[in-house]
């Protein structure tokens, strides 16, 4: 198969997994995409570079620390869209969507890299090394990031970390 | 919760499709490498007949070609400045036969007006601390076409006889719609468009970089990150075509040197220089480095890069290079530059705190001696502009917010000790330049 075979088949099966990480980063779908083409551009230009049977954790790389880089080198501000609002009663059933959205709020309170290590590590499903990996930081840092955002997420939206507990007074891992 | 959490996080994205598109970015990179191939093409062809003219005896300029390094990050929660002569990064470019470069007087200025945007329009902060709207966000508008217009970037010449402004509108999925204006200092005239961005320039969500020639008569453009060529403009007289340097070079953050024959650029996170006449580019420094600035004398640049900030002394070869490391550990430093005369550094750098960045600006002697900083805010960073200093030399000015609620603060410290004397508040983000007077 040719490069641009390889590159296809490679966004077929991974990009959608790709843009579901790139939106829980941004928060916005514009911003999502924005952040997906420029992994693309830059993924096409190191191809060749690129372990083409596993191409995953470098595609990862290249999104993760664009995200993560582009707050400092933009000098964009990330602002909270919203305050967190009080959903009331977490078993109600309407209640629920507003939690979920909530959730997506508080995570747009945190830090990029914050952000980042909470996808990598409850989203993509990876272990602190490969987050670490991912990021191009330490373990340690992967892992004090994941507690202080963590905890912030259980101060910004204490309705919405009760539901998942199913308790207000649930254990922070 | 883990696990719960795991699963919101799942039915939070169930409904977003696949985004972007590949197509269009091997398409881009294709085009870019084919119009790359042909310039290599045409430049081989006349090597080849120089060789064949000169005879054997003649070497072509041998450029060593690098790519970027992983770069590990500094542990340490504080910030400390130690001198070491050997850095691993950036590493020069000890293959290049650089010619020597020639010092630069180098001539005291006066302080001008500080040039800053608020609410779109440009307002100037006279040295007497009265500030006033100079190009209304309507003119702008005017200029640029379209309602939408930001502005991205401004820069005086070096002459404070115009200002030059980067004006459009970023795209997210289209290419950006940005143009290169100047405005006269007595703004007798609306802003003049310089240049339209070239489609590769600005494909998507480029800013432009721009970088007066040291006479005040051109301008040096280039793509702001991912951006593609390097065009040179003329300022003054009547438009102009841009000229093409290397027209799909991959090429960032130019910077033209004081002694105007040099425009040093950032490719692929490595430090090239290439002729103000254009020519074949040179490889100056390995990278990945992240910004770069002339020494006022053009001896020396000014590297920032994450492991620290470098002083690369051009003036003799083999280069030796002076590193300031752990100016802002796991982050590295950001918007590395020069006090007018050349002695003090500058950097500004944001360490991480557990709930956030914290921000701190620094200065130190150029050989790294005397570092001190100036300020420290509190936590937590959520928004800045680069440190500036005045022509004089006595102040900085930065922008800084910590309330992502508010627009940022705009502060002005005595570079001596960082004495902050002044504080606008609710500036807004922005660029800002100072005038620099004769």
């Amino acid at each position: 198969m040719d490069r641009n075979g390889e590159l296809r088949e490679f966004v077929s099966a991974r990009g959608a997994a790709l843009s579901r990480a790139a939106f829980l980063l941004t928060g916005d779908l514009n911003d999502a995409e924005d952040l997906v083409q420029e992994t693309y551009v830059v993924m096409v230009r190191q191809w060749r570079r690129i372990d083409s049977s596993h191409p995953e954790p470098y595609v990862r790389r290249i999104m993760y620390t664009r995200f993560v880089d582009g707050w400092r080198r933009r000098h964009l501000v990330e602002l909270p869209t919203a305050t967190p609002s009080d959903t009331g009663d977490p078993l109600d059933e309407s209640g629920l969507v507003v939690d979920r959205l909530t959730l997506r709020d508080a995570l747009l309170c945190l830090t990029p890299r914050q952000r980042a290590v909470l996808v990598l590590r409850f989203f993509e499903d990876m272990t602190e090394a490969q987050a670490a990996d991912a990021l191009g930081v330490g373990t340690s840092t992967v892992k004090s990031q994941t507690r202080v955002a963590l905890q912030r997420l259980r101060d910004l939206a204490p309705a919405a970390v009760a539901s998942f507990d199913g308790s207000a007074e649930g254990v922070m891992e | 919760m883990m696990e719960s959490l795991r699963q919101a996080l799942h039915e939070e994205t169930a409904g977003v499709p696949a985004l972007g598109d590949i197509d269009r970015a091997i398409h881009q990179v294709s085009t870019s490498r084919r119009r790359w191939a042909a310039v290599i093409g045409v430049a081989a062809s006349v090597l080849v007949l120089l060789v064949a003219l000169v005879g054997p005896g003649w070497q072509p300029l041998a450029v060593e070609p690098a790519g970027p390094q992983p770069v590990a990050p500094q542990p340490g929660p504080t910030a400390t400045s130690s001198v070491t002569p050997d850095p691993a990064l950036p590493e020069p470019a000890t293959a290049v036969q650089l010619p020597m470069v020639d010092p630069v007087p180098v001539t005291p200025r006066q302080a001008g007006d500080l040039t800053y945007v608020a609410d779109g329009s440009i307002v100037r902060r006279a040295p007497d601390g009265t500030a006033t709207t100079w190009v209304a966000r309507s003119a702008l508008d005017d200029a640029c076409g379209r309602p939408d217009c930001t502005i991205l970037d401004l820069e005086w010449s070096p002459n404070g006889g115009q200002l030059s402004v980067v004006l459009g509108t970023i795209r997210r999925t289209s290419p950006s719609q940005l143009g290169v204006y100047v405005i006269s200092d007595d703004h007798s005239a609306p802003p003049r468009k310089l240049l339209e961005c070239l489609p590769a320039m600005c494909d998507t969500l480029q800013g432009l970089a721009i970088s007066w020639s040291p006479d005040s008569a051109a301008l040096v453009v280039a793509g702001e990150r991912l951006g593609e060529g390097l065009v040179v403009v003329e300022a003054n007289g009547p438009a102009a075509e841009p000229r093409n340097l290397c027209d799909d070079c991959p090429a960032a953050a130019p910077a033209w040197s004081p002694d105007g024959r040099w425009i040093a650029y950032l490719s692929g996170g490595t430090v090239r220089r290439i002729s103000a006449e254009g020519g074949p580019s040179e490889l100056v420094a390995k990278g990945p480095v992240q910004s770069i600035a002339w020494s006022p004398d053009g001896t020396r640049l000014l590297i920032g890069a994450a492991d620290g900030v470098h002083v690369l002394d051009l003036s003799r070869l083999p280069f030796s290079t002076t590193t300031i490391e752990n100016v802002s550990p796991g982050e590295g430093p950001s918007a590395p530059a020069w006090s007018p005369d050349g002695k003090r550094i500058s950097w500004f750098s944001t360490p991480p705190l557990d709930e956030g960045f914290t921000a701190e600006v620094w200065t130190a002697s150029s050989d790294g001696s005397d570092p001190q900083r100036l300020m420290r805010s509190g936590c937590c960073v959520s928004d800045w502009s680069a440190p500036a200093w005045s022509p004089d030399g006595d102040v900085i000015a930065l922008g800084l917010g910590l309330d992502p609620a508010r627009p940022p603060d705009l502060i002005l410290l005595q570079s001596g000790d960082g004495t902050e004397f002044e504080r606008v508040a609710g500036l807004g983000w922005g660029p800002m330049s100072w005038q620099a007077l004769p």
